[in-house]
């Protein structure tokens, strides 16, 4: 049941990334919070946390395969909807990337530095591909140093979202059993 | 998965090797296949985008009630609002047809380049033929400050001049009285004769003809300046017309984008400028538009006349679909033009059902009664001024 609700949960994170990104802001709206948050949206940063959530939801006792297909459905949806005549670009950059990212958090426990330094990366390779292909635009430095700082933001909030109540609620540690300790607890001070 | 690794690149599973191999191979599909794809992922993504717009929609609104907390007025409109009964729900559509008719007014006015305005004369006198004959600037209040404003108005007048004759549409059973020789036969003894060819017209019926100088060809409007049509046959006293959707309408057209931010100071954008001709279902397609024009649903089509007649564009409908087959460098557009005469909102029964298209997300509101004919005619008071000859011609 577990393995069933992960994979379906899979499918979900890889349907509504792309769903998200036609969802870009318009250029001119004066409700977005970010200054050229289109720019954002159509780059590789929802992407590349989308691979890093299919990451977290696969480690729930699904087989590898399992996020690797979902990154592939995520890719060739995104490559059904970019304008660019690139055909399969997005699929490649988003199949190989998670096979990189679930070869880094191959131990069950990923520690936060591995998750700071992975994401980023993942967003930094996806869109330095794109803009290879696009033969480096104007102001791709820019955008690639948002989007990686962007991501770095948001999994160093993540991590310390997930992270508060393990801190919080986590059992006080066994006292170590010494033969100093035995002594002074034999012999108190007062 | 009880190992403790959860992928180990030292074992690779033969699904996994074939799973990268195929994503190596997808830049290598045919063009046909691509683009394939690509219209159904926009279809597949289509109800997520719906759902998330929706999500957004409630997300957004307690927010923005929050914010606009001090505006007691608005929530309690909305309110009301969800207990619309069925007049006030007519009445808002009106509202709203009449909103939507100003839009294409206004952007029609925002197309204008400022030359024009200076060129443009209006006609004052209104032709003794009939009264029911208008100056277009006297029809609509809201391009009187255009042409008020010109200055050079009195040193140039035109030679023709634009008048809006009002016309109405025959009802189904009228229609079918009058081309079945009912009503004509009635008045024969008056004198009541009608052209064999507007009798043997299967086409829409207007009610005015030869008496009010109406021409083949000329444009069929409704008050907001939308062209529902043109007119085909005239005949005595009434005139048929094809209206856009007909396979046989065709005219020039612009493709024009409305500024992203709708401020007043941003003007709309002409894309391209292409035939528009109607396929004989309920939409128009444009042809010939290349593929280096960026078209997308809901640029919207406007006439195009070089004559430089009328100082205005007029509306003609709305891109609802656009698509660039990989084969060809020209787009496939489609057309929704603001309204659908009746004899095109039923599907054709002789078309298979395949091919009929209902792609427009919105019924179309119903076709209007009250029409108007566009018509050109000498200015007669040029002729006056300038020629004591003139009074031979007859407008």
């Amino acid at each position: 049941m577990k393995r069933s609700l992960s994979f379906v949960a899979l499918l979900c994170v890889a349907y509504l990334i792309p769903c998200l990104m036609c969802l870009a802001p318009d250029p001119g709206d004066q409700a977005s919070v970010l200054p050229g948050a289109q720019n954002l949206w159509q780059g590789f940063t929802l992407p590349a946390l989308g691979l890093g959530l299919m990451v977290l939801v696969g480690r729930c006792g699904l087989p590898a395969l399992a996020p690797f297909l979902a990154a592939a459905c995520m890719g060739l949806l995104l490559d059904g909807l970019s304008d660019s005549n690139r055909m399969g670009l997005q699929t490649i950059t988003c199949t190989l990337l998670m096979a990189g990212l679930i070869w880094w958090h191959s131990v069950p426990l990923s520690q936060p530095w591995q998750w700071i330094i992975s994401l980023p990366l993942a967003t930094a390779l996806g869109s330095t591909s794109s803009f290879i292909s696009l033969n480096f635009p104007a102001g791709w430095i820019t955008q690639l140093v948002t989007e990686v700082s962007i991501v770095t933001i948001v999994v160093i909030a993540g991590t310390i979202v997930t992270r508060l109540p393990q801190i919080y609620f986590a059992p006080a540690p066994r006292e170590v059993f010494s033969l100093s300790n035995r002594w002074n607890r034999l012999t108190p001070d007062s | 998965m009880n190992d403790r690794r959860f992928f180990n690149p030292l074992h690779f599973s033969p699904a996994q090797a074939l799973l990268v191999i195929l994503t190596l191979l997808v830049p290598l599909l045919p063009a046909g296949m691509t683009s394939a794809w690509r219209t159904t992922a926009r279809d597949v993504v289509a109800p997520g985008c719906l759902i998330l717009r929706e999500l957004q929609v409630h997300l957004a609104t307690p927010i923005s009630r929050q914010l606009t907390g001090l505006f007691q007025h608005s929530t309690s409109h909305d309110l009301q609002a969800a207990d619309l009964s069925e007049n006030t729900a007519s009445i808002l559509g009106q509202q709203l047809e009449r909103e939507r008719e100003k839009t294409h007014r206004l952007t029609a006015l925002l197309l204008i380049p400022s030359h024009t305005s200076k060129s443009f004369h209006p006609e004052t006198s209104i032709s003794p033929q009939s009264s029911r004959i208008v100056p277009i600037s006297f029809e609509h209040a809201d391009f009187e400050q255009t042409s008020n404003s010109s200055r050079l108005r009195a040193g140039s007048k035109r030679l023709f001049v634009a008048d809006l004759i009002e016309a109405t549409l025959l009802g189904s059973e009228l229609s079918r009285n009058w081309k079945s020789g009912a009503i004509i036969a009635q008045g024969s003894r008056q004198g009541i004769e009608e052209s064999a060819w507007v009798v043997k017209s299967s086409e829409p019926l207007l009610d005015l003809g030869h008496d009010h100088n109406i021409a083949p060809a000329d444009l069929v409007l409704t008050a907001g300046l939308v062209v529902v049509g043109k007119v085909e046959r005239v005949g005595n006293w009434t005139s048929t017309f094809l209206p856009v959707t007909h396979g046989r309408f065709r005219c020039r057209a612009m493709v024009v984008r409305q500024a992203e931010n709708s401020t007043v100071s941003q003007k709309p954008t002409i894309l391209t400028q292409t035939i528009l001709a109607g396929d004989g279902t309920q939409t128009c397609r444009l042809e010939k538009i290349s593929d280096n024009v960026g078209l997308r649903v809901g640029d919207e089509v406007y006439s195009l006349e070089d004559d430089g007649l009328l100082n205005r564009p007029l509306f003609l409908g709305t891109i609802t679909k656009a698509t660039l087959p990989a084969e060809d460098r020209y787009w496939e557009v489609q057309v929704t033009p603001e309204y659908l005469h009746p004899a095109f909102t039923t599907p054709d029964p002789y078309v298979s059902s395949s091919s009929v298209v209902t792609t427009a997300s919105t019924p179309s509101p119903p076709f209007p009664a009250r029409l108007s004919i566009l018509r050109l005619r000498p200015n007669s008071s040029r002729f006056e001024n300038d020629s004591p000859s003139s009074q031979r011609v007859q407008p």
